[in-house]
């Protein structure tokens, strides 16, 4: 107020010019056009070719999983929105989050199911129980397959299968629709790829995670899994959606440290819980669980790798 | 020749996550060579120093309302304090407080010409720079209002760097100057090694300028101790703390002075400033500033006497091109945003950028994606959005301990900030905020 009058006094030694009227903020007063919304849609971009590869092969039965998945979770939005203002602004983060879900589940999965999953999903993203430390989308995964373990498993598996491992699979088409049966993202190793090549040239994921990740993996793969190397690789890099999870899941920004070394340490840990859980469980999706247990120890993984600041004596 | 750089910073002009442009629409460098505002018509002089963030230096007034002053008077001075001089010839009008972009308000000498400048005062100069002692070099800078260094010998400093670089992506003032007057600039760089009796000097420029390279190339030839050291254009490069890293690969922490290390770093601005005054007897009236953004019609470097209101300088400049938004001195990621164009020019400007009101963006916070984008752009490996929090919740001493007040506010987390958490002001909060803890003496002794 004070600064108002004085200016009021400039002017009049001025001679009564009149001022313009500036906006006064804190810097910086240029961002980069890049936004939380952004984001998002880059992830969903990257999601793309494996949805439209879902389509190809399980034609409506994906079409339905996933529209309903989308449908719902809007709905449920919108009903807590009722009840939060915060909420009523749009987020884009919950079409992220669905399709994600989506992603995991098998195409013959009942409807009703999927309807009750996605409500799991934006309760957990949107964080009606306060900060959530573990991945949302993993998190309603696991409720799913632990209270119906049966339905939710029931992956279709087309007629013309072979098995990963042949020699078809390297050489003929199939290394593109490879039915070797998983979630509806998990149809195609190498549309996989095209959208995770995407977001690495776009810098929109922590790709220290899915590094050291797939890393711990091939290695692990030397160690069982399979008669021959190859096998043995496929079998832990391929099998499970365990690529899928490299790249979009591992990643997640919120549950996922936020130091360089973190990252790395996290990506490790859960590459290591993920072969320990397999050779004990012998289930391929045993990656859930290992990134839901590495979640929890996120913030004592950014404590211990907090980087020495520039110029500070160790 | 080799390229330096340091780890973090940002491009501002290719910065590469986001499906939109991500330049912003300020693309309006100026490359024409620096111009001359002729002499306002009434300039605002501070009677007492300050630069915004140490405490403000008396000055006593030598003259008397209603005197007629040469250009180049001696309006004021204090026992150590620099000394101030008129950059017009007129008559003392007022002695009124007047407000300043710091939001002091600073008693102010206003002096209002008639005419043109017939006379000019100058510094009397004796004897060649190189035959003067180290006492009347450092004297004639003192008394030339450019800077204090009577008490800097005993520093023993080695090395001398010379800031090459522009302010931001937008700004062309430095560069330009060093293309047009790298003679000068380079008298300048041996009249300041004269001074300091150092053994070297380092000239830093920016690796973008191709004809400022090429002509310091020819011009260094001969010179046994003054090189060139290219550096990357990114954004925070011009702090002293990030270019001693790029050249010598050196961190210093705040609480350390460089001139310790034998290091000084000085602008190329202040050396083209002492030259003058050693050189020509001229004492410090005028700036050379850049004049930028979407909001002024002729965005073009100048040189303007000191005083200088900002209004008049936009004038100057073709006047505000569309709506009129925001007025920011000295950079558009961490300069600050001034209220009025009633306020004049002080020597420690050095950009002026214009935001037109449809380029002003307002941004509400979101949430905390912990995408770790502003850990990449820190220049200083903090972790600014975890600081943030710790900030927000008034865990003070615990950021402090993970590096809080080594951050000098250079805004690079807040500009890649995809959730738009205002992390600069965090930190500036944070830092002045008052409590207890055994860092606290090195906030006090800043």
């Amino acid at each position: 107020m004070k600064s108002v009058l004085r200016v009021s006094v400039v002017k009049i030694i001025q001679d009564g010019a009149m001022s313009n009227k500036f906006l006064l903020s804190f810097p910086p007063h240029l961002r980069s056009k890049n936004a939380v919304f952004i984001q998002n849609y880059e992830m969903m971009i990257a999601l793309v070719p494996s949805l439209l590869g879902a389509i190809w092969v399980f034609r409506l039965k994906a079409v339905a999983v996933v529209t309903v998945t989308l449908i719902s979770s809007l709905i449920t939005y919108f009903l807590f929105g009722l009840f939060s203002k915060e909420w009523r602004v749009w987020d884009s983060s919950v079409l992220l989050t669905s399709l994600l879900f989506a992603f995991l589940l098998p195409a013959t999965i009942p409807l009703w199911l999927v309807v009750f999953g996605a409500f799991l999903t934006v309760i957990f993203s949107k964080q009606v129980m306060g900060q959530s430390i573990f991945n949302a989308v993993l998190i309603s995964k696991v409720f799913v397959l632990f209270c119906w373990p049966t339905v939710s498993k029931s992956w279709l598996i087309s007629e013309g299968t072979k098995p990963f491992w042949s020699e078809e699979f390297l050489l003929g088409p199939n290394l593109f629709f490879e039915h070797f049966g998983g979630g509806i993202g998990e149809i195609s190793l190498i549309l996989i790829l095209v959208g995770a090549f995407y977001l690495l040239v776009r810098k929109i994921i922590k790709w220290r995670i899915s590094l050291s990740f797939l890393i711990t993996l091939i290695i692990g793969s030397f160690f069982g899994g399979g008669t021959t190397a190859l096998d043995r690789l496929f079998f832990q890099v391929c099998l499970g959606g365990t690529l899928l999870a490299a790249f979009f899941f591992v990643t997640d920004s919120l549950t996922s440290p936020v130091t360089k070394k973190g990252q790395i340490i996290f990506g490790l840990g859960i590459g290591i819980l993920t072969l320990l859980l397999r050779f004990l469980s012998k289930s391929q999706e045993s990656w859930i669980v290992a990134v839901l247990l590495m979640n929890i120890f996120v913030p004592l993984i950014d404590e211990y790798t907090w980087p020495r600041p520039f110029g500070v004596k160790r | 020749m080799q390229v330096r750089t340091f780890a973090g910073g940002i491009y501002l002009f290719r910065n590469k996550p986001g499906i939109l442009r991500d330049l912003p629409k300020t693309d309006s460098r100026p490359s024409s060579s620096i111009k001359t505002m002729p002499y306002p018509q009434r300039v605002v002089l501070p009677l007492h120093y300050t630069n915004g963030s140490s405490p403000m230096a008396e000055r006593n007034l030598l003259v008397k309302v209603g005197d007629y002053l040469e250009r180049g008077t001696k309006i004021a001075e204090g026992e150590n304090t620099l000394p101030l001089y008129t950059p017009i010839s007129g008559e003392v009008k007022a002695l009124v407080p007047w407000l300043y972009p710091s939001g002091e308000e600073i008693l102010s000498v206003i002096i209002e010409s008639q005419g043109k400048i017939q006379f000019e005062k100058k510094i009397s100069l004796n004897s060649h720079w190189s035959e003067m002692t180290f006492q009347e070099l450092s004297e004639i800078i003192f008394q030339a209002g450019i800077a204090d260094f009577r008490k800097i010998r005993r520093h023993q400093i080695e090395t001398l760097l010379v800031n090459g670089i522009d302010e931001d992506y937008w700004d062309s003032s430095n560069s330009q100057l060093l293309g047009e007057k790298a003679k000068e600039i380079i008298e300048g760089t041996k009249i300041l090694l004269h001074l300091f009796g150092a053994w070297r000097a380092r000239l830093i420029i920016q690796d973008n300028k191709k004809e400022n390279i090429i002509k310091l190339k020819n011009l260094l030839r001969d010179e046994m101790n003054i090189a060139m050291v290219l550096v990357r254009p990114k954004y925070p490069q011009r702090e002293k703390r990030l270019l001693i890293k790029s050249v010598f690969g050196k961190e210093f922490s705040v609480e350390e002075l460089p001139e310790n290390y034998g290091i000084s770093v000085q602008d190329i601005k202040l050396i083209f400033y002492i030259y003058e005054a050693v050189r020509n007897g001229k004492p410090l009236m005028e700036n050379i500033i850049g004049v930028n953004g979407s909001g002024v019609t002729n965005s073009q470097n100048i040189k303007v006497s000191l005083g200088t209101l900002f209004s008049e300088i936009i004038k100057f400049c073709g006047g505000w091109k569309e709506k009129p938004g925001k007025l920011i001195i000295n950079g558009l990621i961490k300069g600050q945003a001034i209220p009025a164009e009633e306020m004049p020019l002080t020597s420690n400007v050095n950009v002026i950028s214009l935001l037109s009101a449809e380029e002003v963006e307002i941004f509400s916070a979101q949430h905390c994606l912990r995408c770790s984008r502003c850990a990449e752009a820190c220049p200083l490996r903090l972790l600014p959005g975890e600081l943030a929090v710790l900030i927000q919740h008034s865990r003070f001493e615990e950021a402090q301990k993970k590096g809080l007040l080594e951050c000098f506010e250079c805004g690079a987390c807040a500009y890649v900030c995809p959730s738009k958490i205002n992390l600069l002001h965090c930190f500036h909060y944070g830092k002045r905020t008052p409590y207890e803890t055994h860092r606290g003496d090195a906030e006090s002794a800043e």
